[in-house]
């Protein structure tokens, strides 16, 4: 019940209901990620379900793992003229292997909810073979809507023809915390199936050996 | 009983409105700035770049928003002629794909291409996500077949 003094008073001095109504949206919108809430809904989207990534199994069941070679970072690239898909197959669930076999990558996220507040993503990534944590990798995350063929589970297309950025989304690298995890903010701003790929030492050429790296994964947003 | 009668009445939209004059004021313009809006799309009067196109015979001039091109979802405008008479090409088919040759992989998101005429075509949601050197891989069909690659580093 709606108390009429209350709304008489607020008819009197407007000056107090104001100050609490900017103050309401200031926190609300505020972008610093020290003092944003975190997103939350009654609907939380997921991690879309699918087929284990196993791109990195041979075909007897063993690892197919690729040495990474610090140096390789700073080596001379050939220019492969942009034919092809650049990255791997987008993948479901909550983990699964680089495009290039070097790391094993598991996520975690807040609730996942579409607006201004952002969605914290948390990564643990580790050397395939070895399980020691990727350091120092400056991780960040490319966020947009899914290809649309890629979005129906097809295996084959080249997730890397979005319509949609979202220009929340700034790439910029996640903190490490502790040693080879990384946790960010991811912002979504509509519904449906939605990629976050996260690319690992990113400044580093792309030589099939170099620490650079890409994992990717299906995202649905209600 | 949420609708009291008479004065209170009164007093209910007197503080709806007031709440109005608020958002207006605090919420409006200011709250939220640097959100979700889209970066509007205006050029400057002056090209970022000038090219050659791989033929020989198209000039393309090359204008960013922002100019320069900054990290993020910008747009560019490419005014096309002919290089020998400067004679504006509109009917150009244009397939623009933001490429990093470093890192070999360009960016996720397709750019839109508009063709506004007198040789202008402008292309949104071109997504340089990432600092670093990029090229913006331009292939022209329809009427002629040419390339250009203009390129440039993104802090």
């Amino acid at each position: 019940m709606l108390h009429p003094r209350r709304f008489v008073s607020w008819g009197r001095n407007s000056t107090p209901v104001c100050v609490v109504f900017a103050v309401a949206v200031v926190t609300a919108c505020s972008t610093d990620n020290n003092s944003t809430p975190i997103a939350s809904c009654t609907n939380p989207g997921m991690a879309s379900q699918g087929v284990a990534d196993t791109h990195c199994l041979g075909p007897d069941g063993g690892d197919m793992i690729t040495q990474v070679m610090p140096a390789a970072c700073d080596a001379a690239v050939g220019d492969d003229g942009g034919g092809g898909c650049p990255y791997g197959d987008t993948m479901d669930g909550l983990s699964g292997d680089d495009d290039d076999c070097k790391y094993h990558v598991t996520w975690s996220s807040t609730p996942i909810c579409r607006g201004s507040a952002p969605v914290t993503f948390t990564v643990k990534v580790t050397h395939l073979g070895t399980n020691m944590p990727l350091t120092g990798a400056a991780t960040a995350a490319e966020v947009f809507t899914t290809t649309p063929l890629d979005a129906g589970g097809d295996a084959g297309y080249c997730d890397n023809q979005s319509s949609h950025p979202d220009p929340l989304n700034h790439f910029n690298a996640m903190a490490e915390n502790p040693p080879g995890t990384y946790s960010g903010p991811v912002y979504f701003d509509q519904p449906g199936q939605w990629t976050v790929r996260f690319h690992f030492n990113e400044s580093c050429n792309d030589t099939p050996d170099s620490p650079h790296g890409h994992a990717a994964f299906h995202i649905m947003v209600n | 009983m949420c609708a009291p009668a008479g004065p209170p009445r009164f007093a209910l939209a007197a503080s709806v409105s007031e709440l109005w004059v608020c958002l207006l004021l605090v919420g409006g313009p200011a709250a939220c700035s640097g959100g979700v809006q889209a970066r509007s799309m205006t050029f400057s009067s002056d090209a970022y770049l000038t090219v050659m196109s791989k033929s020989g015979t198209l000039s393309v001039e090359v204008r960013t928003s922002p100019q320069p091109p900054q990290r993020g979802t910008i747009g560019v405008e490419l005014v096309v002629a002919n290089a020998g008479d400067a004679a504006l090409r509109d009917g150009l088919t244009v397939d623009l794909v933001p490429w990093m040759p470093a890192h070999g992989h360009g960016t996720s998101v397709v750019p839109t291409v508009d063709a506004k005429g007198q040789g202008r075509y402008e292309l949104a949601n071109v997504d340089l996500f990432m600092p670093g050197h990029w090229e913006l891989r331009t292939t022209f069909s329809g009427p002629l077949m040419d390339y250009v690659a203009p390129a440039f580093d993104i802090p």
